[in-house]
C-alpha cells in the first residue's frame, strides 16, 4: 500500500514494560515477523518514516538486529510460512484467531446481504448473494469452532448474536456501509483478493480444522474475487461518472487495508504455532494484484492514507455497532430479559444460547 | 401462434415474473435480522431463489417478443400487476415463517399445474421453479413450529402472523370464478388448469389440519368440516379489501414500488458503465 | 429510460458425457459477465459441470412459417429408420 504500517505509534502500550519485554526477548523471530510487517511496501511509492519511528527509540529494550535475524526474516518471506514447529501446550490464541476469521466473514456477508433486492439488476442481486451465502456459511464453520475451543458452551449463534462490539474482532475493512455499488466492489475486491491469498496459506495450516475450511472456502473466495476484479474494471474504465464512483469507492476503503497485514501479538502468536501464515509473505503479491488491477481499470493509485487500525482488538468503526444493532435485533430483548450485564449472560451459557434457539428458529 | 394467446401469457407471465422480483422485498426485510446463523443462511438463499425464479420467467417471457426492458417499464408505470400479497407488510419475524408456509403454499398450489401449461417454456420454468420452491413452504412452517412451542411471547407473535397473512392467502387465488374476467379464456387455452375457486378450496383444506396440530386457531368463525362436500366451508373473503390491494392501496404498496424503482434507477449507471466499457473494448478490439 | 444489458442464451452441461442443453437467458454487458451471471442464476444447485453462452443475437433460428418446406420432405424417407428392413429372426447381430 501507499502506507506505512506504524503500529508501533499506533498501538498504545506496544511493548510494554514487564513480562511483555521478556515475551518480546524471547522470540527473535517474531520480533523479525514484527519488523517485516512494518517494512514499507516497495511495490507502492512509501511515505517517509516519521522521525521517531526510528525500531531503537520505540523499542529500548530489545538488542539490535543482529544479521542472522535478517537472513532468517528474509528466509521467512521466501520459504513459505508453515515450516515453523508446532509449539507445544494449550493454545490460547486459537480462540482468537478463529474469532477473527469468523467475524470476518459474518460481517461482510451480513453488509452484502443488505444488498438484497435492490441491485443494479436482478443478475446482480443474484451474484452478491451467492457472495453473501458463501461468506456466511465460512462464518458459522470459522464461529461454531471458536466456541469449541473456547469450551464455554458458546456455539456460532451465541457468538454472532451475544457480542458487543469490543468483542468483535474482524477487520474494519468488511463493516465499511455499502455505499453504492462501486463502493461495494471496491470493498470486495480488497478484501476477497486478500483472503484468497489468506485462504491459501491456510490449507496449509497446522490446525486441521482450519486448514479444511480454507480448502474449500478458497473456492468460493477466488470466485468473488474474479467477480469483484471485473466489476472494478468495468466500472474504473466505464463512464467518467462509474469512474468517479469506482475512484471514490477505493478512496474510501483505502486507509483500512493495512490492518489486512498487521502482524500484532496474536498473528505472531498464531504464525509461530503455524496455525496461520505470516501475513507479510504476500503483503507483496497482493500489492502487486490490486496495483494491476487498478492500472488496467485506468483507475489512480489512491494517495497514502493513514492506516486506521484496531479492529483486531476491538475497537472498530462507527458502522458496526449499527450493523450489530439489526443483525442481533432479535436475540437482543432475550439477552435483556436474562440480565445482559450478568456473568451469565456474557458468559453465554447454554440457557442463553437455548432461548436464542427459541426466539429464533 | 394467435396475438391474443400470446398477449394473454405474456401478461401472465410477466406478473407472474413481478411477483417474484417484488415478493423478494417483504422477506428482504429480514435477512438482516435473522435470528441465527442458519435462519440467515435459509432465508438469503429463498430471497434469492424468488430473484432466480423472476429471472427465469422474464426469460420465457421474453421468447414471445417482449423486452425485459419493456416488462420492467410496465411493473414501475403501475402498467402491470404482481401479486397484491407483498403489499403487506413483514412487521415480526413470524411473518416471515407466515409468508413461506401461506404465502408460498398458496403460490405452489398456483404454480403445480402450471408445470403442464401448453407454452413449452413456460411449463420448464415451472418445472424447475416448482423444484426449487420446495424448501420455502417446509422452511416457513418449521419457523411457525417453533415459535408455537416456544413462550407466550412467541405463541402470540405467531398467532397475530396468521391472523394477518390467513385472508391475503386466500385471496392470492384470484377473484371467484364467476367474477373472474380471465379464467374462461385461459382454460381454454390451457395456460390455466384449475380454477381459482378449485385452488383456494384445496388450499383451506390443507392448511388447517397444519394450523391446528400447532396450536394456531384459524381466525375465521364460520369455518367448519362440511361432511357432504369432504372439504371446509369458509367465510366470506373481504373482495373489497382485495380489489382495494389491487388497486394499489395496499399498506406498504409506495414502499414496494419505490424500492424497485429506486434499485433500477439509482443503479442505472451501472448497466451504463458496463455497456461503455463492453463499447470500448469492442471498439480496441476492431482497431488491432 | 435506463436501459437493459443485450440479451445471452444459457447452455449447461449437468454431467460429463451429456451435451449441453438450453435452460435460459441472462441479461449482461459482455461475455465474462455473462458466464458469471449464468453461474449465479442457472446452478446454484450442482446443476452444472460447464456453461456456454451465446449472444441471442447470434442465434440463427428457422422460420415457424416455413416448417412445412423445412421438416415434411423427412417424413416419408422410412427407409432411413432400421425397422423397414425385414431380416428373418434367427440372423443375429445385426
Amino acid at each position: 500500500m501507499a502506507v506505512e504500517l506504524n503500529l508501533l505509534t499506533v498501538l498504545p502500550g506496544f511493548p510494554g514494560g514487564g513480562p511483555r519485554v521478556a515475551w518480546w526477548r524471547g522470540g527473535a523471530q517474531r520480533r523479525a515477523w514484527l519488523l517485516a510487517s512494518l517494512a514499507p511496501s516497495t511495490a507502492f511509492q512509501a511515505v517517509p518514516s516519521p522521525a521517531n519511528a526510528g525500531e531503537d527509540k520505540l523499542m529500548p529494550s530489545l538488542p539490535p538486529i543482529r544479521p542472522e535475524d535478517e537472513v532468517l526474516a528474509k528466509e521467512r518471506r521466501g520459504a513459505g510460512t508453515f515450516d515453523a514447529p508446532a509449539a507445544e501446550g494449550p493454545d490460547p490464541s486459537l480462540f482468537e484467531y478463529a474469532l477473527r476469521l469468523g467475524d470476518d466473514s459474518l460481517i461482510l456477508g451480513q453488509r452484502l446481504s443488505e444488498w438484497t433486492g435492490h441491485a443494479p439488476s436482478v443478475e446482480v442481486d443474484l451474484s452478491l448473494a451467492n457472495m453473501a451465502l458463501d461468506l456466511i456459511g465460512q462464518a458459522t464453520h470459522f464461529l461454531n469452532y471458536a466456541g469449541e475451543v473456547e469450551g464455554k458452551a458458546r456455539d456460532g449463534d451465541a457468538l454472532a448474536f451475544h457480542r458487543d462490539v469490543l468483542d468483535f474482532r474482524n477487520c474494519m475493512l468488511v463493516e465499511q456501509p455499502n455505499g453504492d455499488f462501486a463502493q461495494t466492489m471496491a470493498r470486495q475486491f480488497l478484501f476477497s483478493t486478500w483472503q484468497k491469498m489468506l485462504f491459501q496459506h491456510l490449507t496449509g495450516s497446522t490446525d486441521t480444522f482450519i486448514a479444511s475450511v480454507a480448502a474449500k472456502a478458497v473456492k468460493e473466495v477466488t470466485y468473488h474475487q474474479e467477480l469483484a476484479q471485473e466489476w472494478v474494471i468495468r466500472l474504473g474504465d466505464g463512464t467518467d461518472e462509474s469512474r468517479r464512483r469506482m475512484q471514490d469507492g477505493l478512496e474510501w476503503n483505502w486507509r483500512f487495508v493495512p490492518e489486512l497485514f498487521e502482524m500484532d501479538e496474536l498473528a505472531i502468536e498464531a504464525a509461530s504455532r503455524g496455525v496461520a501464515p505470516d501475513l507479510t509473505a504476500f503483503r507483496g503479491d497482493y500489492e502487486l494484484a490490486v496495483r494491476s488491477v487498478i492500472e488496467e481499470a485506468a483507475l489512480d493509485l489512491p494517495q497514502s492514507q493513514r492506516p486506521i487500525l484496531g479492529g483486531r482488538r476491538g475497537h472498530h468503526s462507527e458502522h458496526l455497532g449499527h450493523l450489530l444493532c439489526t443483525m442481533q435485533f432479535l436475540p437482543a430483548p432475550i439477552r435483556m430479559r436474562h440480565g445482559s450485564l450478568g456473568p451469565e449472560a456474557r458468559r453465554g451459557g447454554a440457557s442463553l444460547v437455548g432461548a436464542c434457539k427459541r426466539s429464533g428458529s | 401462434m394467435p396475438d391474443a394467446y400470446r398477449r394473454t401469457l405474456t401478461r401472465q407471465m410477466s406478473q407472474h415474473a413481478h411477483s417474484e422480483i417484488v415478493g423478494m422485498l417483504p422477506e428482504g426485510n429480514w435477512i438482516g435480522r435473522a435470528p441465527s446463523l442458519r435462519r440467515k443462511a435459509i432465508l438469503l438463499a429463498k430471497v434469492q431463489d424468488e430473484a432466480g425464479h423472476g429471472l427465469y420467467l422474464y426469460s420465457a417471457a421474453e421468447t414471445l417478443g417482449t423486452s425485459r426492458e419493456e416488462m420492467i417499464e410496465a411493473l414501475h408505470s403501475g402498467k402491470a400487476k404482481y401479486s397484491t400479497i407483498f403489499n403487506y407488510p413483514t412487521v415480526t419475524w413470524a411473518d416471515i415463517g407466515a409468508i413461506g408456509w401461506l404465502v408460498d403454499g398458496a403460490a405452489i398450489m398456483n404454480q403445480v399445474p402450471l408445470q403442464r401449461t401448453s407454452y413449452g417454456p413456460y411449463a420448464r420454468a415451472m418445472v424447475r421453479v416448482c423444484k426449487e420452491e420446495s424448501f420455502h413452504q417446509r422452511q416457513g412452517y418449521e419457523i411457525m413450529m417453533h415459535l408455537c412451542s416456544g413462550t407466550h411471547e412467541q405463541k402470540r407473535m405467531a398467532q397475530d402472523a396468521f391472523n394477518r397473512w390467513w385472508w391475503p392467502s386466500l385471496m392470492m387465488f384470484g377473484p371467484p370464478d364467476e367474477n373472474s374476467p380471465n379464467t374462461a379464456q385461459s382454460m381454454r387455452w390451457r395456460i390455466k388448469r384449475e380454477t381459482n375457486d378449485e385452488l383456494r378450496q384445496k388450499f383451506v383444506d390443507i392448511t388447517v389440519p397444519q394450523a391446528e396440530a400447532i396450536g394456531l386457531t384459524i381466525p375465521d368463525p364460520a369455518l367448519a368440516w362440511n361432511e357432504a362436500k369432504g372439504g371446509y366451508d369458509f367465510g366470506e373473503i373481504d373482495w373489497e379489501e382485495f380489489y382495494a390491494v389491487v388497486r394499489g392501496e395496499g399498506p406498504v404498496a409506495k414502499e414496494r414500488m419505490k424500492a424497485r424503482r429506486d434499485a433500477w434507477e439509482q443503479n442505472a449507471w451501472v448497466r451504463e458503465a458496463a455497456d461503455a466499457y463492453a463499447a470500448k473494448r469492442a471498439e480496441k478490439r476492431r482497431a488491432a | 429510460m435506463p436501459k437493459d444489458w443485450p440479451l445471452w442464451e444459457v447452455f449447461v452441461r449437468s454431467k460429463g458425457g451429456l451435451s449441453h442443453r438450453h435452460v435460459g437467458s441472462v441479461h449482461a454487458p459482455d461475455p465474462e459477465i455473462a458466464l458469471r451471471h449464468a453461474r449465479d442464476t442457472y446452478t446454484r444447485r450442482m446443476e452444472g459441470v460447464s456453461l456456454w453462452v451465446v449472444p441471442s443475437a447470434s442465434i440463427i433460428a428457422s422460420d415457424p412459417s416455413e416448417d412445412a418446406a423445412m421438416f415434411d420432405p423427412a417424413e416419408d424417407k422410412i427407409y432411413r429408420h432400421p425397422t423397414f428392413y425385414n431380416i428373418p429372426d434367427h440372423i443375429k447381430h445385426i
